[in-house]
Parts: C-alpha cells; structure tokens; sequence
C-alpha cells in the first residue's frame, strides 16, 4: 500500500477527523507522527530469510522510511534469495553477530518459532527493538519471559498479527464495538486447507530445516501457524481474554513424516459463557477460512468482507403482493417438492464492509508502522499485548488438545490487559 | 409480398390497452402499499417493478390476441374451402 493509499485508508477509517480508529485499534497510533519522520530511516536487520522473511523483506524494501542493513540465515538460498531483493544488506550467518552491529536499529526475526524465545530475548538484550513473526514463544512460559523483557527493555515490540492492520478486521470491530450488531453470542473461527504443508527438500537442506512446521519440536502445528492470527480477532471482538480451553486434535490424513495435527478443534470459553470455536482440517478446503462473529443483531464474516443483519429490510409492498399471489396460486401445488415457494425477494444477501477491495492483508502496513515505531522510538499502545495474548491462547489450546484436558488460563501468565491482571511475583529472568 | 396496414383506430386501442394495464400496476402498488403498510416513497422506487408488470400484462394479452385471431383466420380459411 503506498503513502496515498494509505491516506486514504486513514481517512476513510475515520482517523483524520476523529478519534473513531484509535478507539478500536490503538495501535494505529503508530501514523501520529509520520509528518515528523519524513527523512529518517529505521535500520532494520533480518534474521531468517526463509519465504516468510523475503515476504516481510519485500514490504520493507519498499519504504522510503526503511533501510535493510543486515541480514542473517543458516541457508544460502535463503540469503541469495534476500540479497536479490536488499543487496546493499550485511550478509550474516549468526545473528549475535547481527545483533552486535551498531548499524542496527531493529530486527525482523522469521524463524521457526522454536527459535524465537533466545533470539528475541538477545535481542532486547542488545538494544534492539523487535519485530516478531507469530507465534511469539514456542511455550506459554516462553511466551511470558519475551513479555517481562520487552516490558524491562523499554524498546519497541511488535508481532506479526497482521489482521491488526487489516481494513476489513479494523472496520469489523467498529462496528461491532460500536454496538451496530448487538451482543456477541459467540464466535466461530476456521481454517481448511487441503495440502500437507511440505515444500520440496532441496540437495544441501534437511528436511526438518525446511518443513520445521511439521515437526512437533519446532513447531505446535494448526495451533501456531493458523489458530493464532483467528483467535486474536476473538479478543478484539469481545474485550475479554477467554478463560478455559478444551480441544482435540489429531493426524487423520496426511499421516506420512507428520508430527503435528492435521485436524484439530478448540473451544475456548469466555467468563460470561460465550464460545469461541476454532476448527481445521487440511484435507478440505471447501470452506476456507473465515472468522463469524454471531451477535444478537446480526453476523459479520470479515474475510468475505460481508455483514448480514438479522431482521432483513422487507422486500418492496409490490413484489410481496406478487409473491403472496403466486404463493396462493401455486404454493400447494407439488411443483418441484412440497415445500417450494417463492421467496427470493427475502434473500440475506448482506452488505459489504468496504466499499472498495482492499489491497493486501495487512502486513505492508504493520511493517510501516513498525518501522514508524523504530524512528520515534515510541510503543504504539496495546499492539504487544494483543499478540501475546494470541499467542498464548494458542499455546494453551495445543495443551489442552494434548492433554485431552480442560485448561483453565493460568494465573502466573496473565498480564494487565483487558479482564485479565498480573499476579505480583513475576518471572525471574 | 402483401404489406400489412395498422389502422389508426387498432394503434388507439392499442394504446388504452397498454395504458389500462400500467394504471391496473399502479393501482396494484398503491394497494400493496397499504396492504403491507410500507413507506409511501415506493411509488416511485417501484415503478420499475410496474412498468414490467405492466408490459409482461400487455404482451400475454397481446399472445392470447393473436392466438385468438390465428385461430378465427384458419376457421374462416376452411369454411371458404368447404363452400369452394
């Protein structure tokens, strides 16, 4: 998205003029000072330049704003591949070296989440502010010591939770915040696909180094890759964490050099009793993926970019006294089945959230407000704890499907954010 | 090849014809619009809806004239031949 397509955007969400944005996506506050920071540049490092790396990398070469300065992999395509998009990048192979370059402001960090926990904590640790791919740390206790860190660092913090950015999920909890839809009665999330997730393994790679996300030490599967970015919008949505989870998950189809889940199901519950269900299958994809938030006065599905209301406006008085007509002369005749009636005037067919398409997803703008975020060296409010939330609320699933348990959210991992509050004693680092 | 000539009294009738059915279709709105209790705006934003009311009305009219004609010309044709 360029600068003007973002003016635009802005303006159109309502943030020139008024505070309606901010009061649903703080986070935008990032943009407060942009006019301020024409001229300077955020030098920002990656580590790992795997496909997602070179995707982040792509937004990032892209902005006036941002120079790449280093970048850091353990595989040589990986770097050739970046180096082709930044070439005037510092070539590294281990990312201490990286971190201890003055020319770095800011790390991008899209490694395998296994990694996540050591890299960030360096990173903090070496002054940097961080930029990390979801999800955050590979375990809830992880998890929470990046948090404590990044709190004791007074840096900047970011995690790729993309649909924060997003047009269609940032206009969907206006209105849903704005009271538009009635009270949320629940919210169902899913995410099929039908593919096994395995790239080809190249002659100088291994397989777990390319297809780390199948591999139950590297990765937690569906619940990390896919869960976390729909659970976030479930948080969004209501203002409340969730406070038990119970799942079931399992590998029922592409059971070949599998480790993780090809199916699994979560439903997390709210304490006024309200469910979140989140559901995957990979060897399906007829109904993609789609996040419903159900409320009493209405239903928004922002993926298709559509809300529906509950009472539908009723159809013109001249086409219901067709219908009604019709409906005398033919509505008892066996035409086509008993029950066949002609009702297509009182079709739902909903509305669209945006008038026009937007472009991308999200992530060009993330990355512009994070590299915002580096300049002016200011946190932009609630954004890390949004995806701290999500990442934990993954994590907790994938226990909770592994222990075939019910799991209470605990209570030396909560923070100060929503209904939640930290306990006093924290996490010794 | 023999021309056809319209008179000036069929395009009349024609014309109240045409003119009968899209009264009977605003009729019919405005009753609707009673009937269901909806907003008094819809006779004009559904005057779309009896424009085609009115002119489907007109054509099955038009239909049943014609087969009606078709079917007194081919009667005529064959009395004509029975008394040749």
């Amino acid at each position: 998205m360029n600068t003007i397509d973002r003016r635009q955007f802005l303006k159109n969400m309502g943030m020139i003029g008024g505070g309606v944005l901010l009061a649903s996506s703080p986070w935008f506050s990032a943009f407060s000072d942009q006019k301020h920071t024409i001229g300077s540049k955020a030098r920002i490092g990656i580590v790992g330049s795997g496909s997602r790396g070179q995707f982040l990398l792509s937004f990032l070469a892209q902005n006036t704003k941002v120079e790449i300065v280093a970048i850091c992999d353990v595989f040589k395509p990986s770097i050739d591949a970046a180096l082709k998009i930044a070439p005037k990048a510092k070539v590294y192979t281990d990312y201490q070296q990286l971190l201890e370059d003055k020319n770095v402001d800011a790390v991008v960090i899209a490694t395998p989440i296994s990694k996540h926990y050591q890299m960030v904590m360096d990173a903090f640790e070496a002054d940097k502010h961080v930029f990390c791919e979801k999800s955050i740390g590979f375990s809830m206790d992880e998890t929470h010591r990046i948090y404590l860190q990044y709190r004791r660092s007074k840096k900047v913090f970011f995690v790729g939770q993309q649909r924060l950015f997003d047009p269609r999920y940032i206009r969907t909890i206006q209105m849903v915040h704005s009271g538009e839809f009635g009270q949320i009665g629940g919210i169902r999330t899913f995410w099929h696909r039908n593919n096994d997730w395995r790239r080809p393994v190249p002659a100088n790679a291994t397989d777990k180094q390319i297809n780390w996300r199948l591999y139950e030490d590297c990765s937690k599967g569906i619940m990390t890759e896919l869960a976390c970015h729909q659970l976030q919008i479930g948080t969004w949505a209501m203002r409340q964490i969730p406070e038990k989870v119970m799942g079931h998950g399992s590998i029922t189809y592409w059971k070949e050099k599998r480790e993780v889940y090809d199916n699994a199901s979560c439903i997390y519950v709210f304490d006024n009793g309200v469910k979140m269900n989140f559901d995957s299958v990979l060897s399906n994809k007829f109904y993609g993926l789609e996040e419903q938030i159900l409320c009493s006065k209405g239903t928004v599905e922002p993926e298709k970019s559509k809300y529906y209301f509950e009472e539908i406006p009723p159809a013109p008085a001249f086409l219901q006294l067709i219908n009604d007509v019709e409906n005398a002369m033919f509505g008892s005749l066996p035409f086509a089945g008993t029950s066949w009636v002609p009702e297509t005037a009182n079709q739902n067919l909903g509305y669209y959230l945006l008038d026009n398409k937007p472009q991308g997803d999200g992530t060009s703008l993330l990355l512009e407000a994070f590299a915002e975020a580096v300049i002016t060296q200011k946190q932009p409010a609630l954004i890390a704890e949004e995806g701290y939330y999500a990442t934990q609320l993954s994590l907790l699933g994938h226990e909770a499907m592994k222990e075939e348990q019910i799991l209470h959210f605990p209570d030396k991992y909560k923070i100060n954010y929503l209904n939640h509050k930290a306990l006093n004693s924290s996490v010794s680092i | 090849m023999k021309d056809f000539t319209i008179s000036g009294t069929r395009i009349k009738k024609e014309i109240i014809k045409l003119a009968f059915f899209l009264c009977l279709g605003f009729i019919a709105n405005i009753g609707a619009i009673i009937f269901y209790k909806s907003n008094i705006s819809e006779i004009l934003t559904s005057i779309h809806y009896v424009l085609m009311f009115s002119i489907i009305l007109y054509l099955i009219c038009a239909i049943i004239t014609l087969l009606i004609s078709t079917f007194k010309y081919i009667v005529f044709s064959m009395k004509n031949l029975h008394k040749k």
